[in-house]
Formats: structure tokens, C-alpha cells, sequence
């Protein structure tokens, strides 16, 4: 072995030639003189925690990990995954109810849909909101999402299972906590959609969260429950020839990246069958392995913005692609930054306000924009741009199930219609 | 996924190419293991330190200069054409390339330059710096400024500096941020209300100077904050170049990606080239890291992936080499003859890089690479410390290799 191949650590902290570009795009830098930087936290504090755990800085617990550093360093650096090991390292303590709360997407979830009238007015009502505040912590500015009255799994066997086995092809579906519990139309979508062009769904059997906010709220140990859990799952549909297709771009950034570089899980076997939908099709169309019809009438002025997770897996290119494709939509591309939700982040007390001035310049510049939709891969990226302007966001699968003549993409891609 | 051209590394010269391709129609992406040396931009581009009229006799000394594979019957266009490139993108720039300026360095030297940013100090010549009057504002706490440098260096030029200081407590406040009171940090709090106290500050202490001159800090993401504080001064307000990252540099990159994009350029940040796929001297396809089951392909492809700073050429105890296609370079083979003795000296590492053939096409193993261009500070032959012709050589080499492509020309006449 070279010398100087000896000399390179597993996260290349040592790489890092001090240029201090990552702090330049750093959001939280950019609102919080509080927050170390990722320069500091990042390679400057692994020298010296490497030595003495004691130097872990509790400043370390602002990164969004939003990865922005990461993709902007020159040197290769992995900025992002320093600091969150070092967090998950050195976190003391159990974490807080609320953050239990906050990373229980599927217990509360699955409740929750079973009461969704209740929990949904509750949620609106400003007193209860406060309460939750005083109690837990979650700020009561923050409209929380909505929850669906079934969830997609249950639509799902309700409405489709059956029906799926007529395909010739087929793919397993990661719907995750959030098609499942509050925006099932989503997974329906896919569904439709994955249909029309002859793939038949299947979901994962056992799939568990993600884990990603688990791992943020400090809960290592549950995340890794999951994590194998989901492993187990996504081995058994790949060796039954499956490509794995999720919807959000943070649980596909967690299944393939978070779970070997925070949990250390090996995914190596699996990884390349891991994919996000936007990808899965516009590959299989390139391939001319499916085909689209559109509908003549579609017009939409979108803007895409592109989430941290979806930027920092450079993934952005398919979905923008299969946007194009879909003539009357003119697609604008909104400068990347981030729009401060961070999936839970935003929900906490402490947080709130930085959250919200690390989104202003991307709100306004939405709102500036011709669009009338602003389409994006992510569903914490959704709801706050949401709350936080006067737009309507769509995921970009949702627009291209809008755009689709369904009937005449199922006839060219040969689908019966039953 | 396939594209009409493949760039490889987002600086400059991946950004100069592209544009020029994307407002030619073609479907371009770039993509960029990390950002550029953009962001320690001079605020200047300096074409040759010497002047442009040397430029021409560089094909007798240096053959291999980059400036002689553009060819001058190419040159003087693209020279004439940049600063309207960058206008389109919002870049404001002053300068002509037939007549060198100086531009004021953090340490207070004057350099050529050929074109600047509309915000910072410039001179036609050392003449016209005699006599005239100069306040220097420095900021209390923002050590990466040295007014006491720029304040010698114009005053060996015959002009008459007063050095003073503001402080505002919005800046004082930054000093507790572990990233420091950097000019990217100072810039964000220099708009609204906070920009117009240090405009009040400022004007209150103007004597009888006819100059004022500020570390440019402002505007990382527009000029708007730059021009506001003009207004508000009403005298004549120029910026000077501070060390570490420079905020207009990170609003050049910024507003260039913005164009590209517009043009409807992919723009993939922080994902790097490591394979490629060639079939009968073409390259058909790229890999990238987090592409790693797709292959990108394309007509075209060019490589813009800068010098030893942005790792497009890299070096170990045995050799100096391009990491990517392992393209043939121009380097000294003993390692003692890369560097000179004293940091100051002309050190031959800097003219170091990948060798080409008239239409910027490269080499590997001897056999020619027929649809591949390099572009920008990876080329071999100029020394872009010594001769100051670091940005020059990159935007001709850029339009080249896009009228390379593209087989017509992409400026008017
Ligand atoms: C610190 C510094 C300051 C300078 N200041 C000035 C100045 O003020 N004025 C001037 O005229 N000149 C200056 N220069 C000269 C400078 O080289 C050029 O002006 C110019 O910016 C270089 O542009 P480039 O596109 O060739 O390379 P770069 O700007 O270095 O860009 C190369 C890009 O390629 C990417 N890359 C590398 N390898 C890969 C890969 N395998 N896959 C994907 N991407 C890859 C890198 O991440 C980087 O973003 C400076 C140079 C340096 C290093
Ligand atoms: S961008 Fe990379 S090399 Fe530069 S300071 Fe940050 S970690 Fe270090
Ligand atoms: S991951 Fe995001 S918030 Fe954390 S240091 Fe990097 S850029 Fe900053």
C-alpha cells in the first residue's frame, strides 16, 4: 500500500484544506452566529475529538444535516456524516418526549389516521397547539400535517393488491410515513401511474420508518431496529427481482446512504436496487422500456426546487427530466438553498425561528416566481413551503399522473384496461 | 442519461462552455465534484500581465501556451465578446482587453487586469493614482483586510491616504460565531437598516477624500447591496479585494449557474467523474460516483476540472498526473525540479497540466481522444501566478472548445 493511501481516513477529515468554502453554504451559518459551522464541526473539531470525546461541542445539535457543506467541498470531505456520527456518538442523554413523539412517525401515525377527525381538528386549534408547546415543545406556529382517514397501506389492500399480480412486470413500493399516514393520494398516484405503463406494485412486507428522524432525534438504537428490519424486507423483494421505488428522496437518501455511512449497516448488495421513482421512470424511458401519452390540454408553470436530500444524492436531473417531457408544463429551476424544515427540525421550539429565517429568501423568491406550482421531492420540503406561501407543491409524480392521458399510456404501453 | 455534451468540472470554464452551448440549443449538463476557485476570485480577470499585444508573441517562446491553441484569429473575438457573456448573467464588468488596468491587491499591490467588477477600485495607470485623495475604511474586528497595505500602496504611488475605522455592534457580533467575522458572514448582515448605519458612519467621517474605499463585503447573492450603500454615501465608494473567500466571487459563480441553468443546463453539484467508457478514440460515456449504475452519455465532452487546488491534476511522491482519463501531460519527471526554493520564484509546477493539439484535444497513451476538449487552469503551459493570465486562458479555451463542438462560431463579429 502507497503511503499515501495510509494517510486517509474513512470520512477524509484530514482532505479538508481549510478553504472554508462549506461555510458559505451552510444555511444555518447563515441565520445562527451561534451554530459552529461545518468547517468546525466538522473536520476542524474530528481532530480534536479523535483525541478527547470531551471537546464534542452541544452546538454540534443545530446542523440540519442538510449536507449542503458536503456538496459544496472541493476536497471531498464528508462534512455532513462527520458531524452527524459525532452527534451520534456523543449525544447524552435520552432524548425528550417530544422527540420521541416527533420520530414515532409510525406509531403516532397509524393512531392518528384511526382518528384522524379528531387529531386534525385538534391540530388546527391554535389552544391545542400552544399546549403541545408548553408540554412538549413543539412550536405551536407550525401547522402540523394533516392525517388521512386511511391510511395508503390500507387503501392499498382494500383497492389494489388484488389486482396487481395482472402485470407483467413489477416493482416493490417504499411508501414511507408520510404517503402512508398523510398524503396516501401519493402512493395512489404511483400506483396509477406504475399501472398505466405495465408495472404492477407490491408493498415491502414489514417495512418499517425509514429511520432518518430517528436518527435525528437521537434514537439510534430504534433506528437500527428498523433499518435491519428494512433490509430484511428490501433483500427479499430484490432477490425476487424487484427494484425498490420510493417516493420520498430523504428515505431513499436514509435506505442507501444513512444506514451504511451513520448506522454502519452493509446495504451494499442492495444499493443500486434502491431508487426513487422520478429515476425508476425516467430511465425505463430513456431505455424505451415504457412509454408516455400526454393529455393535450395540460398547461402548468412549475418550479422545481430541489431538497437537500434529493441535492446531495444529485438525483435532482431525473425528475426535472421527466418534468420536461411533459409538453404545456414550463418548468423553472429555483436556485438551490434550503427551506429550513429539515423533516422534524422545524417542529421544535428552539428551532422555530431559525427554521423560518432559513427559508425566507427561498419563500420569497417562490413567491416572486411565475409558477403556480412548485414541484419538489420531498415531503418536509412540501409542507413548509406550503405553510409558508401562497403556492400549491406537488411532488413531480403527482403532476406527471395529472398530465398523463392515462387510457392511451396504458394502450402504448400495451396494458389491457380492465 | 444522455446529453448533447457531458462538461466535467462546474468553475469557470465548465460554466463559460456551457453557456455558450445551452444558448446554441444543445442539451448540456455540468458536473461538479465540489465549488471552484471562483470563490477566491481577485475580482479581476487577468488576461497577460505583459499586455494583450504579447499575447501574440508567446508562439515563438512558449509554443505550448494555451493562448497558441485557441489560435489569435479566435482570440481577439472571444476577448470582445466576454464582458457581454457575463452581462447577460448579471456580472457587471469594466475593462478592454487591448489595454490592461490595475487593480489593488489585499496587500495593497497594483496588478494587470483585463476585465474587473464594476464595484471594486480600478486605475487606467499609476498616473492617475497621483494626487488624489483616498479614505480607507476599515471594520473593526474583520481582520482579513489590511487598510495600513492598501493605504502604502497607493500612497508609493503619489496619492495622499487617511486610514479609519467603524465598528458597528450588528459586526461586533459576529466576532462570537466560531466561523469568524468573515466577509461572507459580514455580508449578510450588511442590508436594511444595518447597511444604512455603516453608510451614515462612514459618511459622517469623509473629510475632503474624493475616494472611498471599503473591503468588499458586499452582496453575496446580488450587486443590490453595493449599489444601495453608493447611493446612500453619494461620494465616489470602490470596493478592494480582501483575502479568504471572496463575496463577489461567490455571487459570480452564483449568477452564472443561475444563467446556465435558465438556458436549461443540469447542473449536478458535488458528485465526481470517476470512470469513463471509450470506444475507437471517442469517449461514449462518464460514471460518476452517485450515478454509479447509470451511465451518462453524450456527443461532446469537456474537461474543465481546473488545476492541483480542484484536483485536476494531482500529484503523489512518483508523479504528476491527470486523475480522471489519465490523460497525457507536460511535467518535469524528477520531483525536485517541480518547485523552486523560494515561495516567490517562478515555480514550474504552475505551467503543469494536460497536453493538447490545436483543437484543445488531448491525448491518452499517445492515441488521440477525438470528442474530447480540455479547458481552463488543468491545460498545461502558462503560469497563471507569473504571467497573470489565470481567467484569460480559461474563457478562450472555454469558447473554443464550445465553437469546437458546435462547428460555428458562438460570438458576433
Ligand atoms: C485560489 C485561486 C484564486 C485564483 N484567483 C484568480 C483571479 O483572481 N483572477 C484570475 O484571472 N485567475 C485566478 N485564478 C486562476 C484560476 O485558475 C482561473 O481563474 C479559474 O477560476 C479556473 O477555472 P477552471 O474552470 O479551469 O477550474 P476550477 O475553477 O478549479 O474548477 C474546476 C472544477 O472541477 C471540479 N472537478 C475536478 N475534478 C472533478 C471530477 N473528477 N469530477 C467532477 N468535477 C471535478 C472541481 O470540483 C471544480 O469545481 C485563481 C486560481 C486559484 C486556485
Ligand atoms: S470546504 Fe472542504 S476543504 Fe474547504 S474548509 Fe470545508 S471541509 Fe475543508
Ligand atoms: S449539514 Fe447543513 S446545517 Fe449541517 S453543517 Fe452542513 S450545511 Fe450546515
Amino acid at each position: 500500500m502507497k503511503l499515501e493511501h495510509k494517510n486517509i481516513s474513512e470520512n477524509n477529515f484530514e482532505q479538508c484544506t481549510k478553504c472554508t468554502i462549506c461555510t458559505l453554504y451552510c444555511p444555518m451559518v447563515e441565520v445562527n452566529p451561534l451554530y459552529p459551522g461545518p468547517k468546525q464541526s466538522g473536520p476542524d473539531g474530528e481532530r480534536y475529538r479523535l483525541k478527547e470525546p470531551m471537546y464534542y461541542d452541544e452546538g454540534l445539535n443545530y446542523c440540519l444535516n442538510c449536507k449542503r457543506c458536503e456538496i459544496s467541498c472541493p476536497s471531498g470531505v464528508r462534512i455532513g456524516d462527520i458531524i452527524a456520527l459525532a452527534k451520534v456518538r456523543n449525544r447524552k442523554g435520552l432524548p425528550t418526549v417530544r422527540d420521541m413523539l416527533l420520530s414515532s412517525t409510525v406509531s403516532v401515525g397509524s393512531v392518528a389516521t384511526r382518528m384522524s377527525g379528531l387529531v386534525n381538528r385538534s391540530l388546527e386549534s391554535e389552544r391545542f397547539r400552544r399546549g403541545l408547546e408548553s408540554m412538549v415543545g413543539i412550536d405551536h406556529r407550525h401547522t402540523l400535517p394533516r392525517y388521512a382517514e386511511e391510511s395508503f397501506e390500507e387503501w392499498f389492500r382494500r383497492e389494489a393488491a388484488e389486482k396487481q399480480s395482472c402485470y407483467s412486470r413489477r416493482v416493490s413500493y417504499f411508501h414511507g410515513c408520510y404517503a402512508n399516514y398523510n398524503d396516501p393520494a401519493l402512493g395512489r398516484e404511483l400506483v396509477e401511474v406504475l399501472n398505466a405503463v405495465g408495472y404492477g406494485v407490491r408493498l415491502l412486507e414489514g417495512e418499517r420508518c425509514c429511520g432518518m428522524v430517528k436518527i435525528a432525534n437521537g434514537r439510534k438504537e430504534r433506528a437500527m431496529r428498523d433499518a435491519k428490519r428494512n433490509l430484511v424486507a428490501i433483500r427479499r423483494a430484490v432477490a425476487e427481482g424487484d427494484k425498490v421505488v420510493a417516493t420520498s428522496s430523504s428515505c431513499t437518501f436514509a435506505l442507501r446512504d444513512e444506514y451504511q455511512y451513520l448506522l454502519g449497516l452493509d446495504n451494499e448488495d442492495v444499493k443500486d436496487s434502491i431508487t426513487l421513482i422520478t429515476r425508476f421512470l425516467f430511465r425505463q424511458w430513456e431505455r424505451g422500456n415504457i412509454k408516455f401519452a400526454f393529455r393535450e390540454d395540460f398547461r402548468m408553470r412549475v418550479a422545481y426546487h430541489s431538497a437537500c436530500h434529493i441535492e446531495r444524492l444529485g438525483w435532482a436531473i431525473y425528475s426535472t427530466s421527466l418534468l420536461r417531457l411533459v409538453p404545456g408544463l414550463e418548468l423553472e429551476m429555483l436556485p438551490s438553498r434550503c427551506c429550513g424544515m429539515a423533516g422534524t427540525y422545524g417542529f421544535k421550539r428552539e428551532n422555530y425561528d431559525y427554521s423560518q429565517a432559513i427559508g425566507r429568501p427561498l419563500f420569497d423568491l417562490i413567491e416572486a416566481s411565475g409558477a403556480e406550482v412548485v414541484a419538489t421531492d420531498c415531503e418536509s420540503c412540501k409542507w413548509n413551503i406550503e405553510r409558508s406561501t401562497s403556492k400549491r407543491v406537488m411532488h413531480p409524480l403527482s403532476i406527471l399522473a395529472a398530465a398523463l392521458d392515462m387510457e392511451r399510456t396504458r394502450e402504448l404501453n400495451g396494458v389491457m384496461d380492465k | 442519461m444522455r446529453y448533447d455534451t457531458l462538461i466535467v468540472g462546474g468553475g469557470l470554464g465548465g460554466l463559460v462552455s456551457g453557456i455558450a452551448l445551452a444558448r446554441n440549443g444543445q442539451r448540456v449538463a455540468i458536473i461538479s465534484a465540489g465549488r471552484s476557485a471562483l470563490h477566491f476570485l481577485s475580482g479581476s480577470l487577468e488576461l497577460y500581465a505583459d499586455g494583450y499585444e504579447a499575447i501574440v508573441k508567446l508562439a515563438e517562446s512558449h509554443s505550448d501556451h494555451p493562448y497558441n491553441s485557441v489560435g489569435s484569429e479566435h482570440l481577439e473575438r472571444y476577448l470582445g465578446a466576454t464582458k457581454e457573456i457575463f452581462e447577460r448573467a448579471g456580472v457587471a464588468l469594466v475593462g478592454d482587453h487591448r489595454r490592461n488596468h490595475l487593480r489593488l491587491s489585499p496587500t495593497g499591490a497594483l496588478r494587470p487586469a483585463w476585465l474587473t467588477m464594476s464595484e471594486y477600485v480600478t486605475f487606467a495607470s499609476r498616473g492617475e493614482i497621483e494626487g488624489r485623495r483616498v479614505l480607507v475604511v476599515a471594520l473593526e474586528g474583520y481582520l482579513d483586510f489590511y487598510p495600513e497595505f492598501v493605504a502604502a500602496g497607493l500612497e508609493r504611488c503619489g496619492a495622499a491616504c487617511r486610514v479609519v475605522s467603524v465598528g458597528l455592534d450588528e459586526l461586533a457580533r459576529l466576532r462570537e460565531s466560531a466561523t469568524e467575522m468573515r466577509a461572507a458572514n459580514i455580508s449578510r448582515v450588511l442590508v436594511g437598516p444595518v447597511l444604512e448605519r455603516l453608510a451614515h458612519k462612514v459618511r459622517g467621517l469623509i473629510e475632503d477624500e474624493e475616494l472611498v474605499l471599503l473591503p468588499a463585503v458586499f452582496g453575496l447573492e446580488s450587486s443590490e447591496p453595493f449599489e444601495r450603500f453608493r447611493e446612500l454615501l453619494g461620494s465616489d465608494v470602490r470596493v478592494v479585494a480582501t483575502a479568504s473567500a471572496s463575496v463577489p466571487g461567490v455571487r459570480m459563480q452564483r449568477l452564472l449557474v443561475e444563467e446556465f441553468t435558465r438556458l436549461g443546463g443540469d447542473y449536478i453539484l458535488g458528485d465526481r467523474v470517476t470512470d469513463y467508457r471509450a470506444e475507437e478514440g471517442r469517449i461514449v460515456a462518464l460514471r460518476t460516483v452517485k450515478h454509479r449504475d447509470e451511465e451518462f452519455t453524450a456527443d461532446n465532452f469537456v474537461l474543465s476540472t481546473g488545476s492541483f487546488f480542484s484536483h485536476g491534476l494531482d500529484s503523489t511522491p512518483e508523479g504528476i498526473f491527470e486523475p480522471l482519463f489519465g490523460l497525457d501531460i507536460s511535467a518535469a519527471a524528477s520531483r525536485e525540479e517541480w518547485t523552486a526554493r523560494h515561495i516567490l520564484d517562478t515555480q514550474p509546477f504552475q505551467r503543469f497540466g494536460v497536453k493538447v493539439d490545436g483543437h484543445l484535444r488531448p491525448t491518452i497513451d499517445g492515441g488521440e481522444v477525438h470528442n474530447l476538449h480540455v479547458v481552463g487552469a488543468v491545460l498545461a503551459g502558462a503560469d497563471p501566478v507569473k504571467e497573470g493570465c489565470g481567467a484569460g486562458v480559461v474563457v478562450a479555451t472555454a469558447l473554443r472548445a464550445a465553437e469546437e463542438i458546435l462547428g460555428h462560431r458562438v460570438t458576433r463579429e
